[in-house]
């Protein structure tokens, strides 16, 4: 059959340049959303007391556990209560601008209001226990904390980064056991 | 591909039926015989006149609010509004650590508490589930004997009571706010002054189950000589206690053991429903199966309105309830004077009197066949001492008279009718006791009206209580809300919820339960008993608090019997933690039955009727006597027999129905002595003729934000005296009036388009129906599970129909309430529904219950129709749901064979008001609008039973993991199980010989499987 050179002008000169052009939008606005920075990472808020993980987790070698009392129990590992910050803030740096807010709010029987860092959406019912009992140690998804002054989000904590490591945790998480994995079907984690 | 309509499954299945679908003998009942509702009924060929008296009844309204421009308004401000809520999407917000932790309280875990519901009817031995300081879920105390791990409906949903937004949060004088002390200064002045002035005290309380608030009470009454203490309880075993009362000359009750019982005869008596006791469900079903070695029990009834224990009998007589006092003296006559059993045949004169008596009074006056009564009798005589009768609360007592003769005759009374001594301020006031107090308070005899946790100016409408109230000068309300009599009072008094209370409850013979609080009240509410504490003057209080008060009585009176070998605070930390202690309930002595009594009785028993109805005012199996009215999850529970879901009506049989030329939601007027009530008709099959049945509980004036004006205050119709009792009226008249109200019944929705769901057998093993149709689909499947196969069996013979799954899974699952127009409209969310089907002749039915949820289909329909993969299948079995996928195209509810896919039409969670966002499970997700859901086998409670097995380090064990349809099932019903572990309760229940799957034929590989109903039919009687 005979080409209709006309329809064909018509494609090349409106049609093609028109869906080149949504291809390229839906490229860039997808790009923008599923961009690293969207995910919040590298994000590190100030907080209204200047904590420093790397004075106590990496210089006076407090182990996670001591305040992150949830995290071998629990699907949360727990923001530390006041009161277990004031077991050791009784005595030590109470001359500190921070120190003295927290002894404030202590004895007003409050809590420090945290700039939340890691957030995972409402639907995904992440259990820090399963993850830690199964050797995941927790730099594997919160970075080197022993050298953050300030908290910061490292991982994109989005689900391709779960589900990376959920394929071949031995491959990601260096020293777990060599046959690794975490469930890959959707009720794991949404429910 | 021709549709295939319910004629054509009828030729092609075996078994031959008779014109009005009964089977005939030994034939299978073939699938089409099987209708879930009259509607379903009516569409097969012979029954147009059955459509036309159903016709409007059927038909959905539109929603009068919603027009083009409406609907263009509502997407436009949508719209608009998308963009609101855009910040800057780096922040997360704040994080709140708590302040301090209770010693091993970590966020995210649950703890348990043991206690006890007393303020529900037949008090709940419960553990509650806390999350971060508040009750979640409530399950049964499975150490407990009278629970054993189960919670019915009322229990289950106690969670939404507690965090019922209409609440009363602080003390109110006269509207305004006052302080506690204020509060209590102020009643014990107006006590103090009332009493100076000779004017009398009325403290109305519900009964007291407590021993503890029994002796506060005393106390109390002591304190204050002038106070009148008035029991009120809108159902009651009055007539029942005061018929052994007259028959054994002692008072107390009796209890059934049903696990004994081979033979039960039911008098109109729903103890598998809302007459029941918790655990009765149980030991009765226990005896249904016929793997458990026991022999299959018979379940005789004899009853006015189809109830749950009509329905799970074996062979069910409807008898108007005027008749039955004559059916109950008649057949004591035919086991005394003709089968001359027991001791009174040999009573020379009781015979005569009795054989006079009963002249001329034959089997049909009761509408029944003589070789049905035969049965009937042959079957009692041959179980002496292992039958047991009983008859309904609502009969006179001169019935109950006849039964405990009838008990004795068959040498059941002390075996398989044991008395129990009822301890003082567990009965219920008598009518002349309340009509006294009304007259006191008429008369300006009256200084001030307490009411705890009771609500007089509802529950008692025949004595107008709310206008004596207006003569009397101080009123006190102490309530959860703010009720009819709240409204009237003076005072208002938050009081608190059971789970945020202290006390203690020996309902249970046997057994002192303790009631402990679960959490810290959400707003400074105090229960009842403490501000009855406080109200005494300071030197008569015996312990600053209610807490400590409990403690001493049980220091004093509870620990010294028990002979307990640890110390006072070991024995009550160990009460604390079990939730119960054993202690030692007095045995009431055997006692001889009253001849005269018993002659009375009959006497009085074989009057005529006259003319008119008969009215049975029943307690509602869902709000029970309205306490539950502003409970959201029961008022859309639907009814069990009727599904009816929000409101109540006038249940008639299809023939009376015809008489008044009614159809269904057409209004009639209820005449009964001097009050009317005007409420829609719905059409009952199975309906005695010439009776008229409402449930109360309904129509509240103010019942709170969900429960006022829904349904019609039934109350209305009683009459101080009574009719035949409180609940039991005849010479009632009918009038037909023009008006119609809509009637919302769920089982009509979904058909079940001629497809056979139910299987039954009989005991000795012969089929009666059949579940699958022929040309089955081969198997699909391609899916291998190598792990675990999650898997669910449903033993239809222990399954009764109480709906108490419906109603733990909705707390589970925070399944939305939808509202009435919702469910009109067939959007009703519950992920386990109770199925109802009937079969046989439309006048007394047989009746079927199938609890129907997501079956978990290895090649599931609706998989392979999601368009976006929403619905996919796990290597365990399960058919997943993925709300944050799914865009709402409803292929796959349109696919599903059993309809158990529910879409969230309208963001039903959006106007949560605070307190109310409490009750949510923590682990699951609340869904919003646009999203389907269904049931997931409890995914959350998998993973968690999986976690809890990996922390232990063991492997998960059968058992770990329990749904929360299994935990509620009164019946043990529902086993939940790892299909792959040939050890496992669900992989041997499911290779039983009752095993089968629903619509297997088509070949979807279920994942649920169910036993088949067992009926024990007598071996001279079809079914």
């Amino acid at each position: 059959m005979e080409p209709n050179w006309n329809r064909l002008d018509e494609h090349v000169k409106f049609y093609l340049p028109v869906v080149v052009a949504v291809a390229l939008v839906s490229i860039l606005i997808t790009g923008l959303i599923t961009a690293p920075v969207r995910r919040v990472k590298g994000y590190s808020p100030v907080q209204p007391v200047s904590f420093s993980h790397q004075l106590h987790a990496g210089q006076m070698r407090i182990d996670c556990r001591h305040c992150h009392l949830g995290v071998e129990v629990s699907r949360h590992a727990t923001v530390p209560t006041t009161a277990i910050c004031m077991n050791c803030h009784k005595a030590a740096a109470t001359d500190k601008p921070g120190v003295i807010r927290l002894r404030e709010a202590a004895a007003r029987g409050e809590t420090l209001l945290w700039k939340r860092v890691h957030k995972l959406p409402d639907f995904v019912y992440f259990a820090h226990l399963v993850h830690v009992q199964a050797g995941i140690r927790c730099d594997n998804c919160h970075g080197d904390v022993r050298r953050m002054d300030v908290m910061t989000q490292v991982s994109t904590l989005s689900m391709g980064a779960c589900l990376g490591c959920h394929r071949q945790a031995h491959e990601r998480v260096p020293g777990s056991q060599a046959n690794l994995t975490g469930p890959e079907n959707c009720s794991a984690c949404h429910r | 591909m021709s549709p295939i309509g319910p004629k054509d499954l009828r030729t092609r299945t075996k078994g031959q039926q008779t014109e009005n679908g009964q089977c005939v003998d030994g034939g299978e009942r073939p699938a089409a015989s099987y209708w879930r509702s009259l509607e379903d009924l009516s569409r097969t060929p012979g029954n147009e006149a059955l459509r036309a008296m159903l016709a409007d009844a059927i038909a959905i309204p539109p929603d009068p609010n919603l027009n083009r421009r409406r609907f263009l308004a509502v997407m436009a401000a949508s719209l608009s509004a998308a963009g609101v809520g855009c910040g800057r999407f780096e922040d997360r917000g704040t994080i709140a650590g708590s302040a301090a932790l209770a010693e091993g309280d970590i966020p995210g875990t649950p703890r348990y508490y043991a206690s006890t519901l007393v303020h529900y009817p037949g008090c709940f031995p419960v553990i509650a589930t806390v999350r971060d300081g508040r009750v979640v879920k409530l399950e049964g105390n499975s150490e407990h004997p009278a629970s054993m791990g189960a919670l019915g409906a009322f229990g289950q949903a106690s969670t939404l009571d507690l965090y019922d937004p209409d609440r009363l949060r602080a003390p109110l004088l006269n509207g305004k706010d006052v302080s506690w002390e204020e509060a209590d200064q102020l009643v014990r002045n107006h006590i103090e002054s009332s009493s100076r002035a000779g004017k009398f005290t009325v403290l109305v309380t519900g009964p007291v189950v407590s021993p503890t608030a029994h002796s506060l009470l005393r106390l109390f009454t002591s304190a204050y000589p002038k106070t009148i203490h008035r029991i009120l309880a809108t159902l009651h075993d009055g007539e029942r206690s005061g018929g052994r009362q007259l028959a054994f000359g002692t008072p107390g009750a009796g209890t059934i053991r049903w696990d004994l019982a081979d033979v039960i005869l039911s008098v109109d008596c729903d103890f598998l429903g809302s007459q029941g006791q918790p655990g009765d469900e149980r030991a009765f079903s226990a005896r249904r199966r016929p793997e458990a070695g026991a022999p299959v029990n018979r379940l005789w009834a004899v009853e006015a309105g189809l109830t749950l224990t009509g329905s799970n009998a074996d062979h069910r007589f409807p008898l108007r309830p005027v008749l039955q006092p004559a059916f109950l003296a008649w057949l004591l006559g035919e086991v005394v004077l003709r089968r001359k059993v027991g001791p009174l045949a040999a009573d020379g004169a009781l015979t005569g009197l009795l054989r006079a008596a009963l002249q001329g009074i034959a089997p049909s006056d009761f509408g029944m066949q003589p070789k049905a009564t035969a049965a009937l009798i042959d079957d009692l005589v041959k179980s002496q001492g292992r039958s047991a009768i009983i008859a309904g609360p609502q009969l006179p007592t001169s019935c109950h008279v006849l039964v405990a003769a009838l008990n004795v005759t068959l040498g059941n009374e002390g075996t398989t009718v044991l008395p129990v001594l009822t301890r003082p301020g567990t009965d219920a006031s008598t009518l002349q006791e309340w009509a006294e107090a009304a007259e006191l308070m008429n008369r300006d005899r009256v200084g001030v009206l307490i009411a705890l946790d009771a609500n007089p100016v509802y529950s008692l409408p025949e004595f107008d209580i709310a206008h004596g109230l207006t003569k009397v000068p101080f009123v006190v309300s102490s309530s959860l809300l703010r009720d009819e009599t709240a409204s009237a009072a003076h005072l208002v008094l938050p009081a608190a919820h059971d789970l945020e209370s202290w006390g203690d409850c020996d309902a249970h013979p046997n057994l002192l339960s303790i009631q402990q609080p679960a959490m810290r009240p959400v707003s400074p509410v105090r229960q009842s008993e403490e501000s009855l504490l406080s109200w005494l003057g300071k030197d008569e209080r015996p312990t600053p608090n209610y807490r400590e008060y409990l403690k001493l009585r049980w220091t004093n009176e509870v620990y010294p019997p028990s002979g307990a070998a640890a110390d006072f605070v070991r024995f009550w930390e160990a009460a604390l933690h079990d939730g119960f202690v054993d202690i030692k309930t007095e045995a009431l002595p055997s006692s001889t039955l009253s001849i005269p009594e018993v002659l009375d009785a009959v006497g009085r028993s074989t009057r005529k009727p006259d003319h008119g109805f008969d009215l049975v005012l029943c307690p509602s199996p869902r709000l029970h006597d309205g306490r539950f009215a502003n409970n959201g999850w029961l008022q859309e529970l639907p009814h069990p027999v009727t599904t009816q879901a929000w409101g109540n009506a006038a249940v008639v049989g299809p023939a009376t129905a015809a008489a008044l030329d009614c159809r269904e939601g057409q209004t009639i007027r209820i005449k009964a002595g001097g009050a009317s009530l005007d409420l829609p008709i719905l059409v009952g099959p199975g309906v005695a003729d010439k009776t008229v049945l409402v449930d109360l509980g309904y129509g509240r004036r103010a019942g709170g934000s969900v429960g006022t004006h829904v349904g019609f205050d039934a109350g209305r119709l009683r009459s101080p005296k009574g009719g035949v009792s409180a609940w039991l009226y005849t010479g009632v008249r009918l009038v037909a009036v023009r008006n119609r109200e809509p009637i919302i019944r769920v089982q009509q929705h979904d058909m079940a388009e001629g497809r056979a769901f139910i299987k039954e057998a009989t005991a000795h093993g012969t089929l009666l129906s059949v579940a699958t149709t022929e040309h089955p689909h081969p198997p699909e499947s391609n899916w291998e599970y190598n792990g675990h196969k999650w898997g669910l069996v449903i033993d239809l013979s222990a399954c009764t129909g109480c709906g108490a799954c419906t109603i733990a899974c909705v707390a589970e699952n925070n399944i939305p309430v939808v509202g009435p127009e919702q469910v009109a409209k067939g959007r009703e969310m519950h992920w386990i529904r109770i199925d109802r089907y009937f079969s046989g002749p439309v006048a007394n039915p047989a009746v079927a219950y199938q609890p129907m949820m997501c079956q978990q289909c290895d090649c599931a329909p609706c998989e392979k129709v999601c368009p976006v993969a929403a619905t996919v299948h796990s290597p365990e079995g399960l058919d997943e749901m993925v709300y944050n996928r799914c865009v709402g195209t409803r292929y796959c509810a349109n696919n599903c064979p059993y309809k158990v896919r529910r879409f969230n039409y309208l963001d039903y969670h959006q106007e949560v008001k605070s307190p109310k966002e409490l009750v949510f499970n923590p682990e699951v997700t609340v869904r919003s609008r646009g999203v389907m859901e269904k049931c997931t086998f409890c995914v959350q409670r998998i993973a968690a039973g999986k976690q809890a097995a990996r922390a232990a380090g063991r492997k998960l064990a059968d058992g770990d993991i329990r749904t929360a349809c299994q935990q509620a099932c009164p019946t043990g019903a529902i086993v939940f199980g790892d299909l792959n572990d040939p050890e496992s309760r669900v992989h041997k229940l499911a290779g039983s010989e009752r095993g089968y799957r629903a619509l297997e034929e088509l070949g979807i590989g279920p994942a649920v499987r169910y036993l088949a109903r067992i009926r024990n039919p007598h071996s001279g009687l079809k079914i």
